[in-house]
């Protein structure tokens, strides 16, 4: 499947809608009338780039604290590269972890590989219970790193 | 209602539920979600309005994967002082390229996302915070992305 590079429009449409999306019956036709092109033509390009990923999704984006999830940690495994892609897979399939990834980086204490980033709605840290699930377990020299304390 | 701790009801939470994707292109896509609801477009467009200035929402909108459109999102961390903390975080937040900040327990006790418009700006941006903090800037930058979701029930 080939993939068009980003353009103009896409580019005008999260300008358009960086602050969100109006919040208007038709809000659309708002956006529509500002980028000087129909409402159809709006809505389709936002379908096509929720398929190819330009958009992850559309919606609201809570403030975690604001909803009660009071505790959220990070941490850093070194895990080594020939199983990356299967720890990664697993330790983003656990409960409470909402992001992860594999950053390669010149962490001070020692080789970064996955960084997983999980939250907890009861205030007790997820990443405990990463340490003793057989996945991250299995990792050498797997290790969590960082808890957070507070968001300026 | 408190000023400082939103008060949310049980359909602020079943509104915050519903929009967290899936959000209809149709002509009327508020009516849609609203009657999904069981309430009317006026009553859920004044609710997230309410949600918005209370702060219980920070956006509500398009959510862009920036990477996919030609610019770049960068973890970053500095191991600061800690009688340095809060000028060096007031240096890093006035920086417009700063997306988060957290403080963390660790010898890298600041970590921050840098968010650029080309992948070119990132190196610029970290040469920057480390002239105004003189401290070093060690960068994490995304080599793949595993799983990310960021819904939460309410």
């Amino acid at each position: 499947m080939t993939t068009r590079p980003p353009d103009d429009l896409d580019r005008r449409l999260v300008l358009a809608t960086q602050a969100g999306l109006p919040l208007v019956s038709r809000p659309y036709d708002v956006l529509a009338e500002q980028l000087g092109i129909s409402p159809g033509e709006v809505r389709a390009r936002l379908a096509d780039m929720l398929d190819n990923g330009r958009i992850r999704r559309i919606g609201a984006v809570p403030n975690h604290y604001a909803l009660g999830y009071t505790a959220n940690g990070m941490s850093v495994w070194d895990v080594p590269d020939e199983r990356i892609v299967e720890l990664g897979e697993a330790v983003g399939r656990l409960p409470g972890v909402t992001h992860c990834y594999e950053r390669p980086g010149p962490c001070p204490t020692g080789p970064t590989t996955s960084l997983p980033w999980s939250m907890a709605r009861t205030g007790r840290a997820y990443w405990p219970r990463w340490k003793k699930s057989p996945p991250c377990s299995a990792a050498p020299a797997g290790r969590g790193t960082c808890c957070s304390r507070r968001r300026f | 209602m408190s000023a400082v701790a939103p008060v949310m009801d049980a359909l602020d939470r079943r509104i915050i539920n519903a929009l967290q994707g899936g959000f209809p292109l149709s002509d009327t896509p508020y009516q849609d979600v609203a009657e999904g609801l069981g309430i009317d477009e006026a009553t859920l467009l004044a609710r997230l309005q309410r949600l918005l200035d209370t702060g219980v929402l920070t956006r509500f909108g398009p959510m862009f994967q920036i990477e996919r459109l030609g610019g770049r999102f960068v973890l970053a961390a500095q191991a600061v002082p800690e009688d340095r903390f809060e000028a060096v975080t007031a240096l890093v937040n006035a920086f417009p390229e700063v997306a988060h900040n957290y403080r963390r327990t660790h010898r890298l006790n600041m970590w921050f996302v840098l968010a650029t418009e080309t992948p070119e700006g990132i190196g610029d941006v970290i040469r920057r915070i480390e002239t105004a903090t003189g401290l070093p800037v060690f960068a994490f930058p995304k080599r793949r992305e595993f799983f990310v979701d960021m819904r939460l029930q309410a």
